[in-house]
């Protein structure tokens, strides 16, 4: 099994959503955001591009793309960063994480990890979220886990639970019946810096 | 599970980084008097993007683009063009302003992680340190090999720490030598630090004396190329990527352990004169092929030579990595070979010139967005080559 996300930048409104229930349901400290919501058009969020065929502006939400040839993995001295044989998620153990940051240099997706502050400070006093989602812990690197907790119960990640827009599939790519396969197969759709030779699990449909 | 680091860790990690930044203002301090009261040259760094936001050189403190600041009253007023709209022979106007416009979506990024004080000071002491400890040892100088092994072990290996996140895990450093070139590194520098400790204590028996300076010259050998190689596993950085990075790095530290192994010797052997020329050389022709690959790559690569080579970092890789840290000792062996004085210039230019150049190549270092912004022109519009 390979769990995988399709995200159809042709429905995709750029509300935010998904980056905000992503925060909320993994309790991530202040100023660490695990999925982002890029403007692709002006210099600025939300404006468009003067482009010689006239305006342009699309959205591109980027968290960890759970590559399959994952190049965080082999850099990561401790073996804190490893793939998980099952589903093929990438996933963080931040008990064995010494923070040298090799994972944010190796991976070409810029923006979609953080290396923790040493005092982790939140605007909550109390905790969001997943009962059981991993703790965050200072001065550790951490990223989208595909809701690791919410995969465990069965359940959909959260960015894919609340998207008003319907823009975002999940499932198993290796599954021909599954409906993220059906739509590969049917829609054209991209993956970011395929010259890394990463081969994403996170696929864009156009 | 704690929210916040250990209190005995984070006083550790807040000391060596308030050392260590101050030491690396005080360098750039004392370089940048020479350069503006010696020279009357106003570094690159300096210009601007926006005129009508420059400061009043009189009244208030100087922000530079690299974020340093200088003190008022201290600045000359720019003459030349602006950096964003320069011109530049590596990539083109509209490029140039993805990554200095301070644009929010999709922007080209200068390194924050590793191009850091703590990061170019360690490469450094962990470059000279190795391949002084090495020449010296070829040379049978105890001298020279008890400052190569303080350097190494003892400054690199402070630095090495405090740049972790989590010093207090650092044993977990050594569990996947398998792939990862950060740990290979440490089993070299924890080899390199247990057998030049080994080898240096007179007390010793001989033989045991001679296997330490083995197993630590070989341990010497990995450090003074393992920072290019884990550097070359950074996929993120185009700029790190070429395989001149870790080749750059050790035959600047081979140059640099000569002449300072020189500098603490009584005589410089012909052979250590002749490894110092060859392996300046092999730096200064791999600077040039490493500007070249740049130049010929993607748009993150081209930005990253225009810094080198155009832009913020063209005083530290050019004039001091180039000029200072290659030239001078090579001008210094060839023409007073037997003079202690010129051996020691040449010793202090050799360490300045490889500090100066991994810090270039790190702060150099830029990271391309997920995908190329929208242009707003034809591509090669603006472009100056």
């Amino acid at each position: 099994m390979r769990l995988g996300m399709l995200v159809d930048v042709d429905r995709c409104i750029g509300c935010d959503t998904c980056a905000i229930a992503c925060k909320t349901e993994n309790n991530l400290p202040d100023d660490v955001w695990w999925n982002n919501v890029w403007t692709v058009g002006g210099e600025q969020d939300h404006t468009p591009a003067k482009t010689p065929g006239g305006p342009s502006m699309w959205f591109l939400t980027v968290a960890c793309q759970h590559c399959d040839n994952p190049p965080c993995v082999p850099v990561c001295p401790t073996g804190a960063t490893f793939k998980r044989e099952k589903d093929g998620v990438v996933l963080i153990d931040y008990d064995k994480c010494i923070g040298c940051g090799a994972c944010v240099e190796a991976c070409p997706y810029d923006g979609v990890r953080t290396r923790n502050a040493d005092v982790i400070r939140r605007a909550n006093p109390f905790p969001l979220g997943g009962y059981d989602v991993q703790p965050q812990q200072p001065a550790t690197v951490s990223k989208c886990t595909f809701c690791e907790q919410r995969l465990e119960e069965g359940r959909t990640p959260a960015c894919v639970e609340v998207c008003p827009a319907r823009a975002r599939f999940f499932g198993d790519l290796d599954d021909p019946d599954s409906e993220v396969s059906k739509l590969l197969e049917t829609r054209e759709s991209f993956t970011l810096h395929p010259e890394a030779g990463t081969n994403p699990s996170v696929h864009f449909l156009k | 599970m704690s929210e916040s680091l250990p209190k005995p860790i984070r006083i550790f990690k807040d000391t060596v980084e308030a050392v260590v930044h101050t030491a690396s203002s005080w360098v750039d301090t004392c370089a940048e008097r020479a350069v503006r009261d010696g020279l009357g040259w106003v570094p690159e760094g300096e210009v601007q993007t926006a005129p009508a936001h420059r400061p009043n050189p009189t009244t208030a403190g100087h922000i530079m683009k690299d974020g340093r600041v200088t003190p008022p009253g201290r600045q000359t007023v720019p003459t030349s063009v602006p950096v964003s709209g320069a011109a530049s022979k590596f990539a083109d106007t509209e490029e140039i302003g993805w990554l200095e416009s301070g644009r929010r979506e999709l922007p080209y990024r200068r390194d924050r992680q590793w191009a850091v004080p703590q990061m170019w000071w360690e490469m450094a002491f962990g470059g000279i340190g190795a391949a002084t400890y090495t020449v010296s040892s070829a040379a049978r100088n105890p001298t020279g090999m008890a400052v190569g092994w303080a350097l190494a072990a003892g400054g690199k290996g402070i630095l090495l720490l405090a740049d972790l996140g989590r010093p207090e895990r650092f044993p977990r450093v050594f569990v996947r030598p398998d792939t990862s070139w950060i740990a290979r590194g440490s089993w070299a520098f924890g080899a390199f630090a247990a057998g030049g400790a080994v080898s240096l204590l007179p007390f010793l028996p001989q033989p045991v004396r001679t296997g330490a300076t083995a197993l630590a010259n070989t341990g010497a050998v990995v450090l003074a190329v393992y920072d290019g190689l884990f550097l070359n596993h950074a996929k993120a950085v185009q700029s790190w990527l070429p395989r001149e990075v870790p080749a750059l790095f050790a035959a600047n530290a081979v140059q640099a352990g000569a002449a300072l192994s020189g500098a603490l010797a009584t005589t410089q052997p012909r052979w250590m004169r002749c490894l110092g020329l060859a392996s300046g050389a092999a730096s200064g022709t791999l600077q040039a092929l490493y500007i070249r690959k740049l130049g010929e790559g993607n748009t993150a690569s081209r930005l990253s030579a225009r810094e080198l080579v155009e832009g913020l970092q063209r005083d530290r890789f050019v004039v001091a990595g180039g000029m200072i840290g290659t030239v001078v000792p090579a001008v210094l062996t060839i023409c007073a070979p037997n003079s202690k004085r010129a051996r020691a210039v040449a010793g202090a230019a050799a360490a300045v010139g490889l500090e100066h150049l991994r810090r270039a190549v790190l702060q150099a270092g830029i990271h391309a967005p997920v995908i190329d912004p929208p242009r707003t022109r034809p591509i090669g519009e603006g472009r100056t080559n």
